[in-house]
């Protein structure tokens, strides 16, 4: 059964990793022009990259989840995965933000972040607590 | 053991057939709820926008009809030129109330002497107004004063600054009006005075000066007369000014509401369809999941359970799967359309509001009462027929 919450997990862990990449200002190619000509990169590419780093590293949690035999294991590793979705979440919302108005990182990344760290979050959690209704029964 | 316990038993038995059963109805009460949600927020939003225009009648120029609903519709900017004595002649005309002139004007789009992004601007004529100035009064208990606007609710302050500029020109924003998910959300409002104060700062302030001339307006709001259908004064408008047109606000973006009729037949038929194949496979898998317990429901029918015991059982199964089925969905489909309706406004061009408190609670008790149904339906014969075999002759097989 927990090699299920690990598939779900590392499923949720790729939408994490990669939607931010195409759904970010700098992709679309738009950037701030400052008043001297120079161009710099809107702030959601650097939710982008955050994400990315998440996303993989919950990608490894997914996959160690999956493979993982012991319990105790599999539980921190889940605490993890219920850490790692809250992160998602922060990141667009309240750690680096998104830019505002109409634009594609507003409108689909950062709902699609609220939405897959929340799902991440909710299987992790749900894992926790089969693998603590696993260890009442061996006690 | 009760009647939920075995089901939940059951459920834990085939969770192939459970999960199958479980996605196929969540699937249907998504589709049902998204496409209901999409469809009376964007009637809801079109609502909205009417009632905050405020009047029954809106005057535009011959020819600028159609470029000033859509910035009414989507907050793309338009300009429009007509001339101030329209606005006499309208006023003559029996069964006016009153009228009030407005401008449409928009702002630079990348220039270093305006905020960055593209913007439908409305200017009023705060004498004689009776759109913005009732709910600024009900707001701020006063008139704006020059150099202040108002905006709809997607207008904010750029980042890092206490103004919004335009031509060149910083403005105060006071307040943002409520969400009606169209174009008037995207708008900035502001006063005649303030309008030409920005004309006359504009030709040394700005990248290209703002041209406002002294003797024309956009558009005309009109407030018909208690017991006077506007209808009837909009035909005679048309008889007695010429090159005007009059727009009706129940007839205002009714290329949208077209659109939204011809989207109803299509997901109606759709979910129809949908909602006959779900039920045809969930009758078909709950038929084969009767038949591979025949025995098992022959032995408890042996031990002393009734028919109606059985027939009970199985119906609860199903009960059980359809409101677990019914709760992902709603969950799912209400959080994905709150979270994507800026993205829903933007690639389906539909103006959209998420529907209030009562609208949302008839929708999830519809939602539930639909999925409950279509699976009670489709167990219903597999069940009957499964409760009323002879155990003897079931345990044989």
């Amino acid at each position: 059964m927990n090699r299920f919450w690990g598939i779900l997990i590392a499923l949720f862990a790729l939408g994490i990793a990669l939607i931010p990449q195409f759904s970010n200002c700098q992709y679309e190619g738009r950037s701030l022009i400052l008043e001297n000509g120079n161009t710099v990169p809107m702030r959601c590419l650097w939710t982008a990259r955050a994400e990315l780093v998440t996303g993989i590293s919950l990608l490894a949690v997914g996959a160690m989840v999956a493979s993982s035999q012991r319990k105790s294991g599999q539980r921190n590793l889940l605490v993890l995965g219920m850490v790692l979705g809250v992160f998602t979440i922060l990141v667009p919302t309240n750690l680096i933000g998104v830019c505002q108005s109409k634009m594609l990182c507003n409108t689909f990344m950062r709902p699609s972040m609220l939405i897959l760290g929340s799902l991440t979050f909710c299987a992790s959690l749900i894992g926790v607590v089969m693998t603590l209704k696993h260890k009442e029964k061996e006690n | 053991m009760s009647i939920i316990g075995l089901a939940l038993k059951n459920i834990k038995g085939n969770r192939f057939r459970s999960l199958v059963i479980f996605l196929c109805l969540t699937g249907v009460v998504i589709f049902l709820l998204v496409t209901t949600l999409v469809i009376r927020g964007t009637q809801q939003s079109l609502n909205a926008g009417i009632q905050r225009l405020g009047a029954d009648i809106i005057v535009v120029p011959e020819g600028a009809d159609t470029k000033v609903e859509t910035a009414l519709l989507t907050g793309k900017p338009a300009t429009a030129w007509m001339k101030r004595d329209k606005m006499a002649e309208i006023a003559r005309i029996p069964g006016v109330s009153s009228v009030s002139p407005q401008i449409y004007l928009q702002s630079l789009f990348g220039a270093s002497c305006c905020s960055s992004w593209e913007v439908f601007l409305v200017v009023y004529d705060p004498t004689t107004d009776f759109t913005i100035s009732p709910w600024l009064k009900q707001k701020l208990g006063r008139e704006l004063a020059k150099g202040e606007v108002i905006g709809g609710r997607n207008i904010f302050l750029p980042p890092d600054s206490r103004y919004i500029k335009l031509y060149g020109y910083n403005l105060t924003l006071t307040a943002n009006l409520e969400a009606t998910g169209t174009g008037i959300d995207e708008t900035i409002f502001f006063t005649l005075d303030t309008a030409y104060d920005i004309a006359r700062s504009s030709l040394t302030t700005a990248e290209r000066p703002l041209n406002i001339p002294s003797d024309s307006i956009s558009a005309v709001m009109i407030k018909v007369d208690q017991g006077i259908i506007p209808h009837n004064v909009a035909l005679q408008i048309m008889l007695d000014v010429p090159g005007v047109i009059p727009l009706e606000s129940p007839d205002l973006f009714s290329q949208v509401r077209k659109q939204i009729d011809g989207l109803i037949w299509g997901f109606t038929a759709f979910l129809g369809i949908s909602w006959v194949v779900s039920a045809v496979l969930i009758g078909l898998i709950f038929s084969m999941a009767a038949h591979e317990r025949r025995r098992d429901i022959a032995v408890l029918r042996a031990i002393g359970a009734t028919r109606v015991y059985i027939l009970r059982s199985i119906l609860t199964e199903a009960g059980l799967l359809a409101l677990a089925a019914s709760i992902l969905g709603i969950v799912l489909s209400s959080a994905g359309v709150y979270l994507f309706s800026d993205f829903i406004i933007t690639s389906l061009g539909l103006p959209f509001l998420f529907p209030g408190a009562q609208v949302f609670l008839i929708l999830v008790v519809t939602g539930i009462i639909f999925s409950l149904g279509t699976v009670l339906l489709a167990v219903l014969v597999p069940a009957f027929r499964v409760s009323r075999q002879e155990p003897a002759l079931a345990m044989r097989e």
